[in-house]
C-alpha cells in the first residue's frame, strides 16, 4: 500500500462548479512501475482525487497491479479498454503525464484522438517515439514520423524501410517529436524556463497559449519535504557497507547512460589516491543496456573493492543515503533539461552537490551546489570538488543548519504548494476547450 | 420487437434490396453518428458510411486475392464534398436517427442533400430519441411513410415502403429467403431460425477482419498488411459488433500465451466478464453475453488481454467470430 492512501483530504479540496466534480482521466506510468514519472504523479493523486472524479488509466493489462497498491483509494483505476469504451465522454477532461520514456508509449495511441492537458517532462520525446514504434513492430515508420516533426534524418542513418539504423548523436540534442503533441494538446505544462524555450523551438509553428486554446504553465518539479530521521538509518547504511568514518560520494537515481558514470568512476579513482576513506555508491537501479556500470566497476577494480551499486531504492532509503552523503553527483550529458527533482532532493540531504551547467540545472540555485562545465576538463573539476569537499567537511551543526535552510526553501516547492498551479491550468484548459 | 434490434431488420431489408437488384445504381449509404456495422449489407459489395461525428478508428473489408482495404467511412465535417458526392450517387440512404439534437440537425441536412437527388431514404431509430425533431421537415418534404417496425420508429420513401409489404420491416419470410440466398452464394455464414411469429434467432459467423477496428495508425497498417484481425502489441483490441442488439458472442483468440480469463472487457458503460473460456489447440474460445449497445454509442467491444498472454514476438488475433441475436 502506498503511504498517502489514508491521508486526509487536502485543505484546498473544492467540490467544483455547481457541486459536481469534473471527471479527470489521468494517463501516466503508474506504480508498481519503477519510474520517475510514476513517482511524480503519485504525489499529486490526493490533490487531484479531492478536486476531481479521478480515474487513472493504466496501460493495457496493468490496471489490476496498480489497483492492488491503493486498497483505500478515492479514485478509479481502469484499463485502456474501459477508457475507450467510455468515450466520447464530453463531461470529462484528460491529463497526460508524458516523459521520454517507454512506459509512456501507450499514451501515444490516445493523446491525439482524445486531446487533453499534457505535462511534458522532457522536451525531446525522440526516445519515447522510437520505443513506441519498436514495441508496435513498426520501426519502418520512424523516419516518416521524424519528418512529421520538421526534421530530416540524414540519409546515411535511415534504412531503406524507413527505420533508423544508427542514431546520430545530434538527434538527441534536437527537440524532436514534440510538435504533434503540442498540436493535439489542450494545455501544456513544463517544468523550467529552459524546457519551455526548447519546447517552443520544437513546436515552432504551433500557436501556444490560452488565446490559442492551449494554455501553458511553467510549474517546477516538486521537492518533497525532508524525510524524518529514520530509526533504521544505521542499518540501511550498514547494508550498503557504509561506515561512520567513510567520506561518502553518491550518485543518486536511475543509472542511465547519460549520467556521466564513467567520468565519475575516473574522478573517484584519481581522488581516492591518498584519501582511502572515500567511498562511492551508485544509489539506484542500473540500466545496463545504456551503460553497464557494474561491469565497468569489475574491470576497473578486479579485486572487488570498487564502488557499490545498490539497485532500486525506495524514496526512504534514498533519503537516508542522501542525508549521509558528503558529496552527490547529479550529472547529465546529453540532457534535454530533465527535471527529475533529484537535484533539490540531493541538496536537502545537507551535503555538497555537483551538477552540470547545462539544461535546466543552473535554474536551481543553492549555496551547496558546485556547477561543472561539460568538456575535457570535467574530470579535473569533479576531482577538485571531491578534494574540496574532503577538506571542508562541515560539522554536524552546520549540516543541520543547511538542511533546515533547504527544507524551508523546499516548502515552496512541495506538491501542496505547486498543486494550485496545476489546478489552475486544468481549469484554464477546460474553459478554453471547444 | 424492441427498438434495439431495429438495425438487424434494417440490415436484412437493405441486403435483400441489394441482393434482389431492386435499387438504382450506386452505393448504399448509411448516415450515422456512431461506429456501427450492418454485416449483411456489407457482404453485398461496396457501401459507404457518412459520419456526423469524428471517427477515431479505421476498419477494413477483405479483398479477394488482395490486401484488405479500409472500409469507406467519411466524416462529413472533415470531407463535406466527398460526403455530398456519395449522397448524390447513393442507391439508398439509410439514416440512423441519433439522440443528439445537434448531430441530428447536421444529419438531416445531409439527408436533405440526398433527397434532392431522389435517393430513396429509410430513417430508423427508437421513437423516443430527441433527434427525430430535426427530421420533421425532411419527412414532410420527402413524403416519407411510416413503416410497421414494432417498438422502433421507421420511415421510408414511397418506393421503399411499397416494397416492404404488409409485414413491414420485420418480415420473417423475406429474411428466411435472403439468408438462404446468402448462404447458397457463400457470401455470409448465417443461420436463421424462426422462434415465434415475428421473432428470429440469427447466428452469424463472419470474417473477424470485417470487425476489428484500429485506433492507431500502426495497428491499422499491420491489419491491412497481414490481413488478420490483430490485437495491438499491448494485447488491446477493439471489435465492431454486428448490430446493436444484445447478443451472445463466441470469439476464437489465437496466439495467446497464457490464460485470458482475467481479460478486461468493456462495452460502453459495461465491464464484462466472459461467460466461459475454452482452451483448445486452435486457441482460446471466449464466450460473452453482450448487452445492447446504448443509443449514441459506438458498437465497439474493447478487450484487453492479461499482459502475460501477449506474445513478445507477434500479435494475438481473432481467428473466428460468431454472434447469436434474437429479435425479441
Amino acid at each position: 500500500m502506498l503511504p498517502f492512501a489514508d491521508a486526509p483530504l487536502p485543505s484546498h479540496a473544492s467540490p467544483g462548479v455547481g457541486g459536481v466534480r469534473r471527471r479527470l482521466y489521468l494517463f501516466s506510468p503508474l506504480p508498481p512501475l519503477r519510474n520517475g514519472l510514476a513517482d511524480y504523479v503519485v504525489e499529486y493523486l490526493p490533490h487531484l482525487a479531492a478536486d476531481f472524479d479521478l480515474c487513472l488509466v493504466a496501460e493495457s493489462g496493468r490496471a489490476s497491479a496498480t489497483a492492488e497498491l491503493f486498497p483505500k483509494r478515492r479514485f478509479e483505476v481502469i484499463d485502456e479498454a474501459v477508457f475507450l469504451a467510455r468515450q466520447p465522454d464530453p463531461q470529462a477532461q484528460i491529463l497526460y503525464n508524458v516523459g521520454n520514456n517507454g512506459d509512456c508509449a501507450y499514451m501515444l495511441d490516445h493523446l491525439h484522438r482524445f486531446p487533453g492537458v499534457v505535462v511534458v517532462h522532457d522536451v525531446s520525446l525522440f526516445y519515447l517515439h522510437q520505443v513506441a514504434l519498436q514495441m508496435e513492430r513498426a520501426n519502418g515508420m520512424f523516419a516518416h514520423r521524424v519528418a512529421d516533426t520538421g526534421y530530416q534524418v540524414p540519409a546515411d542513418f535511415v534504412h531503406r524501410d524507413g527505420s533508423l539504423g544508427r542514431t546520430p548523436g545530434l538527434l538527441y540534442q534536437e527537440c524532436l517529436m514534440v510538435r504533434r503533441i503540442a498540436q493535439s494538446a489542450r494545455g501544456l505544462m513544463l517544468h523550467s524556463r529552459y524546457a519551455e524555450a526548447r519546447f517552443r523551438g520544437g513546436a515552432f509553428d504551433v500557436p501556444l497559449g490560452a488565446e490559442h486554446g492551449r494554455p501553458m504553465a511553467r510549474i517546477p518539479h516538486f521537492v518533497l519535504p525532508p524525510a524524518p530521521p529514520a530509526a533504521d538509518a544505521d542499518a540501511v547504511l550498514r547494508r550498503f557497507g557504509i561506515d561512520e568514518s567513510d567520506l561518502l560520494l553518491l550518485v543518486p537515481g536511475f543509472l542511465t547512460g547519460n549520467k556521466m558514470l564513467y567520468e565519475v568512476l575516473v574522478a573517484y579513482s584519481r581522488a581516492r589516491i591518498g584519501q582511502p576513506r572515500l567511498k562511492l555508491v551508485f544509489a539506484g537501479e542500473e540500466r545496463a543496456s545504456e551503460y553497464a556500470v557494474s561491469e565497468r566497476i569489475r574491470q576497473l577494480w578486479p579485486e572487488g573493492d570498487g564502488p557499490r551499486v545498490t539497485g532500486y531504492l525506495d524514496a526512504r532509503e534514498l533519503d537516508i543515503l542522501l542525508a549521509r552523503a558528503d558529496l552527490s553527483f547529479v550529472l547529465r550529458y546529453p540532457t534535454y533539461g530533465e527535471t527529475s527533482g533529484i537535484l533539490p532532493r540531493a541538496v536537502m540531504g545537507g551535503g555538497r552537490v555537483v551538477t552540470v551547467d547545462i539544461g535546466s540545472y543552473p535554474e536551481f540555485e543553492s549555496p551547496q551546489i558546485d556547477h561543472v562545465s561539460i568538456g575535457s576538463g570535467l574530470v579535473d573539476q569533479l576531482v577538485a570538488s571531491i578534494r574540496s569537499t574532503c577538506n571542508n567537511l562541515p560539522d554536524a551543526g552546520t549540516r543541520a543548519l543547511r538542511r533546515a535552510s533547504e527544507a524551508q526553501r523546499a516548502d515552496q516547492l512541495s506538491p501542496r504548494a505547486l498543486y494550485p498551479g496545476i489546478r489552475a491550468l486544468l481549469d484554464a484548459a477546460w474553459e478554453a476547450s471547444p | 420487437m424492441t427498438a434495439t434490434v431495429v438495425d438487424v431488420w434494417v440490415d436484412l431489408f437493405a441486403a435483400s434490396l441489394v441482393r434482389g437488384g431492386m435499387l438504382r445504381a450506386g452505393l448504399p449509404v448509411v448516415l450515422t453518428d456512431t461506429l456501427r456495422l450492418l454485416p449483411l449489407l456489407d457482404s453485398q459489395g461496396p457501401m459507404a458510411w457518412i459520419h456526423t461525428s469524428p471517427v477515431g478508428y479505421r476498419d477494413h473489408v477483405p479483398v479477394a486475392q488482395g490486401q484488405p482495404t479500409t472500409r469507406l467511412r467519411v466524416e462529413a465535417a472533415a470531407e463535406p464534398a466527398e460526403a455530398a458526392r456519395l449522397l448524390r450517387r447513393a442507391s439508398v440512404c439509410l439514416v440512423a436517427v441519433p439522440p443528439d439534437r445537434g448531430r441530428a440537425a447536421r444529419m438531416a441536412a445531409l439527408a436533405a442533400q440526398a433527397l434532392q437527388f431522389r435517393v430513396a431514404q429509410l430513417l430508423f431509430s427508437s421513437p423516443d430519441v430527441a433527434g427525430w425533431a430535426a427530421f420533421e421537415p425532411l419527412i414532410r418534404q420527402g413524403a416519407l411513410q411510416p413503416v410497421e417496425a414494432g417498438a422502433a420508429r421507421v420511415l421510408a420513401s414511397a418506393q421503399l415502403a411499397g416494397s416492404l409489404g404488409e409485414a413491414g420491416l420485420h418480415d420473417a419470410e423475406r429474411a428466411l429467403r435472403l439468408t438462404e440466398q446468402l448462404t447458397r452464394a457463400r457470401q455470409v455464414d448465417i443461420h436463421l431460425q424462426r422462434v415465434g411469429d415475428r421473432q428470429l434467432r440469427l447466428r452469424l459467423r463472419t470474417d473477424p477482419l470485417r470487425l476489428i477496428a484500429a485506433g492507431a495508425e500502426t495497428l491499422a497498417h499491420h491489419i491491412a498488411h497481414e490481413g488478420r484481425a490483430l490485437f495491438n502489441s499491448r494485447g488491446l483490441g477493439s471489435l465492431l459488433l454486428p448490430w446493436g442488439a444484445p447478443s451472445a458472442a463466441r470469439l476464437l483468440l489465437r496466439n495467446v500465451r497464457a490464460r485470458i480469463d482475467g481479460s478486461e472487457i468493456a462495452l460502453g458503460p459495461h465491464t464484462l466478464a466472459p461467460t466461459a473460456v475454452d482452451y483448445t489447440e486452435h486457441g482460446a474460445f471466449l464466450r460473452l453475453a453482450l448487452p445492447a449497445v446504448l443509443p449514441g454509442r459506438d458498437a465497439l467491444l474493447h478487450l484487453s488481454l492479461p499482459r502475460e498472454a501477449v506474445p513478445g514476438d507477434g500479435f494475438c488475433d481473432i481467428g473466428a467470430a460468431e454472434f447469436t441475436v434474437e429479435t425479441a
